[in-house]
């Protein structure tokens, strides 16, 4: 077969015994990190009490993921946890689109994908802890009956993988689609990849990405009820 | 012996199992959809409820998938 499905590496660099391999996902990465750092500021720059249009739309994303989390946490999560879910929310879906401009998606690798599941995991049991204490959250293992301990911690491990999973499979096959199209095609790919890019890298990504938001924060809003 | 045609065997066989995620997401699908039907104003609840049930419903066949590319590329 022709595809490589393995990262590709770009440079290394040693420090102090320890050889750091820089992959185009951690590339790609990067950019992306340095868009929002540069518009941020840019964007939020003359905020007034009559909105132009362009504050008219970023108060409209805004309140998207605040309505997201009162709706389904209650309104005194909203401080802590919409920055948390916003940052995610934009980076995943920034680094999903970026099928559109040539680059395989950066959540093609599953690395990236795991770390992301392990941050939100990491966030749900912190949650936990901080509203129920550690010995409320310890007891929460036994608490429809003490023999379901098993099945409990099953439930907490596959958690992550499943939210790990779900983002980089539906990623990948997008990426070994289009990658045997355009290898089928050859030179005469005009018309065919359009829709299909439309649907991978458009519908799939958003889509994907609502779905890693929204069970985050059903599975914080369940684990702070055990 | 060159094992290469076992690989494509398997590789095929576990495919098969996402056929069961297709079936579950078609019946959320359909009870969504009369759910609507009984009660227009509760759209946005329903689809926000369907779009959780189909992730779940996805990940089972999506499981069944990467055990066919990982026999196929490795």
């Amino acid at each position: 077969m022709h595809l490589n499905l393995n990262a590709h590496e770009v440079f290394e660099f040693t420090v102090s015994n320890h050889t750091f391999v820089v992959t185009m996902s951690v590339i790609l990465q990067w950019v992306i990190v340095a868009v929002i750092i540069v518009s941020v500021p840019l964007l939020t720059r003359n905020l007034s009490k009559i909105p132009s249009k362009k504050q008219t739309v970023i108060e409209g994303v805004v309140n998207l993921f605040n309505g997201l989390v009162c709706s389904n946490l209650g309104n005194e999560y909203k401080k802590r946890f919409v920055p948390f879910i916003g940052t995610l929310g934009i980076f995943i879906v920034m680094m999903n689109i970026t099928g559109l401009f040539g680059f395989a998606p950066s959540t093609k690798d599953i690395n990236v994908t795991l770390t992301l599941a392990l941050i939100a995991a990491f966030v749900i049991n912190a949650n936990s802890i901080a509203n129920n204490g550690l010995g409320g959250y310890l007891h929460g293992y036994l608490k429809p009956f003490p023999f379901m301990l098993p099945m409990n911690i099953i439930e907490k491990l596959t958690i992550p993988l499943s939210l790990c999973l779900r983002l980089f499979i539906n990623m990948l096959v997008g990426v070994v689609f289009m990658e045997l199209i355009y290898i089928a095609m050859g030179h005469f790919a005009f018309i065919l990849p359009i829709p299909l890019h439309f649907f991978f890298d458009l519908f799939v990504a958003v889509i994907q990405t609502y779905v890693f938001i929204i069970l985050t924060i059903i599975f914080t809003k369940t684990a702070v009820e055990e | 012996m060159d094992s290469t045609g076992l690989i494509a065997v398997g590789a095929g066989i576990a495919a098969l199992g996402v056929v069961g995620g297709a079936i579950g997401i078609g019946m959320i699908g359909s009870k969504a959809v009369e759910a609507v039907a009984r009660q227009p104003e509760a759209k946005g609840d329903i689809t926000s409820t369907m779009i959780i049930g189909i992730a779940f419903a996805e990940v089972t066949s999506l499981y069944a998938l990467i055990v066919s590319i990982l026999l196929i590329f490795m």
